[in-house]
């Protein structure tokens, strides 16, 4: 029997980060629901934001679904964790810098901070009641025994998901092999974000699917910032060889049309949500 | 040493290709420290046989026999091995445990290996170290098929495995095969290879492989996208701004490509203090105000703000502040 790997949709938050693509809340609402209805485990609908376009989305796309987890990605902020609770969403994702290069030349902060920060966040979670994922971002440059520290004391809060997020797509084939393998000891369950900067999203995936991971991240037609991500069809495509995934290659074609329409779709003006 | 071979010109016999575009061809991929170049009959002829010197040149041949019609050609790939030293004996490995077959092949070193498409989808760790092992002990030219999205990765991986490998790509993997500029820069900014070269000519070559094809590379595709340096989202722009390496595997001056903000639905006031500042208007305006009016003019024209759009919110807020003063 094959082993099953949840897929997880980012279309609507990291996909749509690629510059000059803009959905609106009906467009969500529509690629949403078609994702849900070909049996995407998760669909990541957005970041909260009230300022741009409204978070009433999200609420009908909870009211709508059937059976996809719905996601809302947050900074490492109590107060942004707060706001996309009041969303109420299935799950929240809390994505949280974990390189050197990111904790102290982006935050102009330390590991300290990032620990009691996140711990943070997770009590205002836990206060809502809405599970949490925590992205840990830029992964692949980061510190491995930070990785698995950060890791041990997230568990002991309650966090059963962790997410490797290779933001700057340097991962090789070997490396994150090796990154899963390790990261799977501390018994942590793994969710995996490649991106395409090397044309590497989709092989390192399917290596770290069949090394362990549990999830795996994508986006219809790969989009994303600069080269993209991992291309749900063509993941789809060669793992359902090996793995049980929920969703076929022909499904996410045809959810690749509807977004090609809504991408062609020209003006729309439907901003007040 | 590690070296790379580029087969762009075998897959290109169906296009209208001048000598001119050839050169211009050949001479990218030098500088970009490609150590060889496969030839079809078809380009030699347009080349008159006058290759450029400083790369190994290749060529796909059904019969040895043949081989003397080109000159310049240092290697010929068929199915047989002549035992002259000039013939590369080409096989098809559609199963990993196929290389087994390959191991008693110790005398016979001039191999490429093309297939090999699913050499990344096998369950068990040593099942795919097991034949990683048997190709660096055959050492062949390896040459991946794409079949499953991991060619380039395969390519690379065989690379970093194996410091003295060889492998063939053709440029944007045209064909079904890795990407000559994709392993080139993994290989580059991971494996440190070449440190000190630079690959700007990337983007001329990209230049010219759309001229040679009539076909338009997209935006983001890895490496040699027009927009792949575009950034739109607050977060990335702050980090990038702060320090580019937070959010580029690699400089876009490597590759002869240039960083663009873009401004849209998803920018942050980082952005518009920048834009503020290339159109020396810094301290004239409110940051928050520009904010919302251009996530709200992305929102309904549904893609970025321009510039030139930008510039026309900017006197908007001129003309309002105007107006609010006569009154």
């Amino acid at each position: 029997m094959k082993r099953r790997i949840k897929i997880v949709d980012t279309t609507l938050r990291d996909g749509e980060q690629c510059p000059g693509i803009v959905f609106s809340p009906s467009d969500k609402i529509r690629l949403a629901l078609y994702l849900d209805s070909i049996g995407i485990h998760e669909i990541e609908a957005g970041i909260f934001d009230t300022g741009t376009e409204g978070c009433n989305y999200i609420g009908e796309i909870m009211k709508r679904k059937k059976q996809a987890i719905i996601s809302v990605w947050s900074r490492l902020n109590a107060g942004d964790i707060e706001e996309s609770a009041r969303q109420k969403p299935d799950l929240i994702h809390i994505g949280t810098p974990v390189s050197y290069s990111q904790i102290y030349n982006k935050l102009g902060k330390n590991k300290k901070w990032i620990e009691n920060t996140l711990q943070e966040c997770i009590k205002v979670a836990k206060d809502y009641n809405i599970p949490i994922t925590v992205g840990l971002e830029d992964a692949s440059r980061a510190d491995v025994a930070f990785l698995t520290s950060l890791i041990r004391l997230i568990k002991q809060q309650g966090v059963e998901v962790i997410r490797l997020a290779d933001t700057v797509g340097v991962l090789f084939p070997r490396r994150a092999r090796t990154l899963i393998q390790e990261i799977k000891q501390t018994g942590i369950q793994v969710e995996v974000h490649e991106h395409n900067d090397f044309g590497m999203a989709v092989a390192n995936s399917m290596v770290m699917a069949l090394a362990g991971a549990d999830m795996v991240d994508g986006t219809l037609l790969g989009i994303g910032e600069r080269a993209g991500n991992c291309n749900l069809y063509e993941f789809v495509h060669g793992a359902n060889r090996k793995l049980e995934l929920g969703v076929t290659s022909q499904d996410i074609r045809k959810a690749e049309d509807l977004l090609k329409s809504i991408m062609a779709g020209g003006v729309r003006d439907d901003t007040s949500d | 040493m590690m070296k790379m071979i580029d087969a762009t010109l075998t897959m290109l016999d169906e296009y209208s290709l001048t000598k001119e575009l050839v050169l211009e061809f050949l001479e990218g991929l030098k500088s970009l420290s490609v150590s060889g170049a496969v030839l079809s009959p078809k380009v030699y002829h347009l080349l008159k046989g006058q290759l450029p010197e400083g790369l190994v040149y290749y060529m796909e041949l059904p019969s040895m026999a043949e081989s003397l019609k080109y000159p310049g050609v240092q290697f010929f790939l068929s199915s047989f091995c002549d035992g002259t030293g000039k013939s590369i004996r080409n096989i098809q490995v559609n199963d990993l445990w196929e290389l087994k077959g390959l191991e008693g092949m110790e005398g016979d070193k001039k191999l490429r290996l093309t297939g090999l498409d699913d050499l990344l989808i096998y369950e068990s760790r040593d099942i795919y170290e097991r034949g990683m092992k048997l190709l660096m002990g055959v050492s062949p030219i390896l040459y991946p098929e794409d079949s499953y999205y991991c060619a380039s990765a395969i390519a690379a991986d065989y690379l970093q495995y194996h410091h003295n490998g060889t492998v063939m790509t053709t440029f944007t993997g045209i064909g079904n095969k890795a990407a000559t500029e994709q392993v080139l820069l993994a290989i580059r900014v991971v494996e440190r290879y070449k440190p000190n070269h630079n690959f700007d000519k990337l983007s001329q070559l990209r230049d010219l492989f759309e001229e040679m094809t009539k076909t338009e590379i997209s935006a983001h595709t890895p490496v040699i996208g027009r927009k792949i340096f575009y950034i739109e989202s607050g977060i990335h722009v702050d980090g990038v701004l702060k320090k580019p390496s937070n959010y580029e595997s690699f400089p876009p001056e490597l590759v002869g490509a240039s960083r663009k903000v873009v401004l849209g639905k998803h920018s942050g006031g980082a952005s518009i203090r920048y834009k503020l500042k290339e159109f020396h208007c810094e301290g004239n305006y409110n940051v928050e105000q520009l904010l919302d009016m251009v996530k709200r003019r992305s929102m309904k024209k549904g893609g970025e703000v321009t510039d030139e759009e930008f510039l026309t919110i900017l006197s908007e807020c001129d003309e309002y502040e105007k107006t609010n003063q006569n009154c």
